[in-house]
């Protein structure tokens, strides 16, 4: 007989068992016979004895192919593969138990254990991995779809001012001498005009390239934002004479943490949409406005808004209204690169329709947090 | 009221004005497996038997592992049971593991339970030196779960012959209709951590509720020193050892384990009839 077989009375104590058993459990056959059956078993096998293997071989009558170890003579766990009867004639013993030693299909379970885990694992790690490449498939998607704009923005918006810088400065330089002081002046200006656009948009690219790259640096220090309007206002009432601009500043104001350079760019964005998306004649009002944590800088023009578009989406690269496409040219930048710098700067932006009483026209403002007390005076 | 119910598959038999006696079975089976002693206190008792999530024909969908991540996840069933069923004067009769949630139900809803009958009982079931002897070591109850985990990878197997039934046996094949000792085995591994990792020894000077502890000869899951050390901490307890060898006397000498509890009802009967005169 290969394999181990007991008979058990229905305390589950030995009543018989052949030489095989004895030598599976690695003990005299004899002193097998009155010792109850689960002290040849570990104390992990015990346990699922009395609480899965006895109550179902009691219940059921029998059990198939149960793993359990037996404890061997020195304490090393010898597993076992148990089929058990239960025998409800009188005389016979009330259970008899089969069992082979299996470590050849204990390894095999093991490793059967272990691959399913492994699968499990693996699984999941290519899972992660689909998703990984997924998020990098959109990620370059997303960055195709940005160079592509990218470069249509350059070639467009770019081009064109220089297009114009060096069309009039080629004519000025052959005809200079035919023309006179005031049409002069007047191509002049319109040289200067159109380099000071291409100096913006420089500066704007700049600003989206590194914040596209994760890089944009900014110092932050205080910054007195009422002087820096006046002269942002000053600057842009001077290119464009035509405009009326106007400037309120309710003192006091708090001193603001923020980058100087960078703020003015986004009041000179702000201030060159009011001017470009507003009639001629029309007035541009900044209102520069402290609320204690901080300091609030509103631009209002009197043009023709932005409709029913979700101011939010004003702010996002590349996007510009349908009306504003017809009317104008321009990158879609300017707004989102605002929105970069002010929360860079742990700032707010917003935008919204002018308010009462205008009847039309947008306003665009942000925020920006006030210096606080950590900050040293300078 | 009717979920609570369904979802531990409550089964109520006996007597329906008798007095209330509710079967918690232990970790490892289900409520079928009380079907060799409840029955024969069905005569003068309301015999109620259940099954927790996930064992037998409870609702296995509703299993909660944040819920059953301590025992008293399942004290919160035996009272939700109790609740829906309005039950009062409470016998309950725990196995096992189901011993100590009974006595965590107990503690929880005092006014609500009469008597503990505590069968094979153990407060921890690990050693815990130098004063405790529980049985076990943390790396026994890992073997376990291996052990568990791999009869997992068989179980289909393991499950066959109660599934398949056997045809040469018509009690067998009667008692087929149900199913015994069916677990989900994600149920039975958390049970088993839970369970055997527990140590509620803290709680039992808090237990008010009178009872009994019935103890086996030669139990290795729950050894002679455990029942000592309940019956020396449980005020209002009784320790009877009966001959019954093994973990599960209700499974393997159900006659015994009846007499006990019977005989353990009757004298506490008296004692209140006395303390009623």
């Amino acid at each position: 007989m290969p394999g181990g077989v007991l008979f058990l009375a229905p305390d589950l104590r030995i009543t018989g068992a052949n030489a095989e058993s004895a030598v599976i459990a690695g003990c005299a056959p004899d002193s097998l016979i009155g010792r109850p059956f689960e002290s040849l078993l570990t104390a992990a096998s015990a346990i699922l004895f009395q609480t899965h293997v006895f109550p179902a071989l009691r219940a059921d009558g029998r059990v198939a192919e149960v793993f359990l170890a037996l404890r061997g003579p020195d304490q090393e766990s010898i597993p076992i593969l148990l089929n058990a009867v239960r025998r409800d004639s009188p005389g016979q013993p009330a259970y008899e138990l089969l069992f082979v030693r299996i470590l050849a299909r204990a390894r095999w379970e093991a490793d059967l254990l272990a691959s399913t885990r492994a699968l499990a694992a693996e699984k999941a790690a290519s899972e992660r991995l689909a998703r990984d490449l997924e998020r990098s498939a959109a990620e370059k998607r997303r960055l195709d779809a940005f160079r592509e704009a990218f470069i249509g923005i350059v070639s467009h918006e770019l081009r064109t001012p220089i297009t114009t810088i060096y069309g009039m400065s080629e004519f000025l330089r052959g005809h200079h001498a035919g023309l006179d002081d005031v049409t002069r002046g007047q191509y002049l200006d319109d040289v200067a005009a159109e380099a000071d656009r291409l100096r913006r948009l420089t500066e704007n690219l700049l600003v989206l390239s590194r914040a596209e790259g994760g890089k944009l640096d900014l110092s932050l220090d205080p910054v007195l934002i009422g002087r820096l309007a006046g002269r942002v206002v000053d600057s842009v009432a001077s290119a464009e004479p035509d405009r009326v601009l106007s400037l309120e500043v309710r003192d006091p104001l708090p001193v603001v943490l923020g980058d100087e350079p960078f703020i003015e760019q986004v009041l000179r964005n702000l201030l060159s949409n009011a001017v470009k998306y507003s009639p001629p004649g029309t007035p541009v009002k900044v209102q520069v406005v402290g609320d204690g944590a901080g300091v609030a800088v509103r631009v209002t023009d009197g043009g023709f808004g932005f409709g029913d578009t979700p101011p939010d989406r004003l702010f996002e690269l590349f996007y510009r209204t349908a009306d504003a496409k017809r009317r104008t040219g321009g990158a879609g930048i300017g707004l989102f690169v605002c929105r970069e710098l002010v929360h860079a700067m742990g700032g707010r932006i917003w935008a919204a329709p002018a308010p009462a009483p205008a009847s039309s026209g947008a306003e665009f403002g942000f925020w920006l947090p006030a210096a606080g007390q950590e900050v040293p005076d300078r | 009221m009717t979920d609570i119910l369904r979802r531990h598959a409550v089964t109520e038999r006996g007597v329906s004005d008798g007095r209330p006696m509710v079967f918690a079975h232990g970790f490892g089976c289900d409520q079928t497996l009380w079907r060799f002693v409840a029955p024969a206190f069905e005569v003068d008792h309301r015999v109620i038997t259940f099954d927790y999530v996930g064992a037998g024909a409870s609702d296995r969908s509703a299993y909660d592992p944040d819920r059953y991540a301590s025992l008293d996840g399942y004290a919160s069933d035996i009272l939700d049971i109790c609740r829906a069923l309005d039950l009062r004067d409470v016998v309950l009769v725990g196995h096992s593991v189901s011993a100590t949630i009974a006595m965590l139900a107990s503690i929880r809803e005092p006014e609500r339970f009469a008597e503990l009958i505590l069968v094979t009982p153990s407060p921890r079931y690990l050693d815990d030196p130098p004063g405790y002897r529980g049985g076990f070591s943390p790396s026994d109850i890992d073997g376990l779960l291996q052990m568990m985990d791999l009869n997992a990878v068989g179980w289909a197997a393991y499950l066959a012959p109660v599934v398949m039934g056997n045809p040469g046996r018509p009690e067998l094949s009667r008692d087929l209709e149900a199913t015994f000792c069916s677990i989900d085995p994600a149920m039975a591994r958390q049970f088993a951590q839970v369970t055997f990792l527990a140590d509620n020894r803290a709680d039992l000077a808090d237990v008010t509720t009178p009872s009994l502890i019935i103890q086996c000869t030669d139990d290795v899951v729950a050894p002679r020193f455990v029942g000592d050390y309940l019956h020396a901490r449980l005020r209002d307890s009784e320790l009877r050892h009966i001959e019954a060898t093994g973990h599960c006397p209700h499974v393997s000498h159900p006659a015994e384990t009846i007499a006990t509890i019977r005989a353990y009802l009757r004298d506490r009967e008296g004692v209140s009839n006395v303390a009623a005169g």
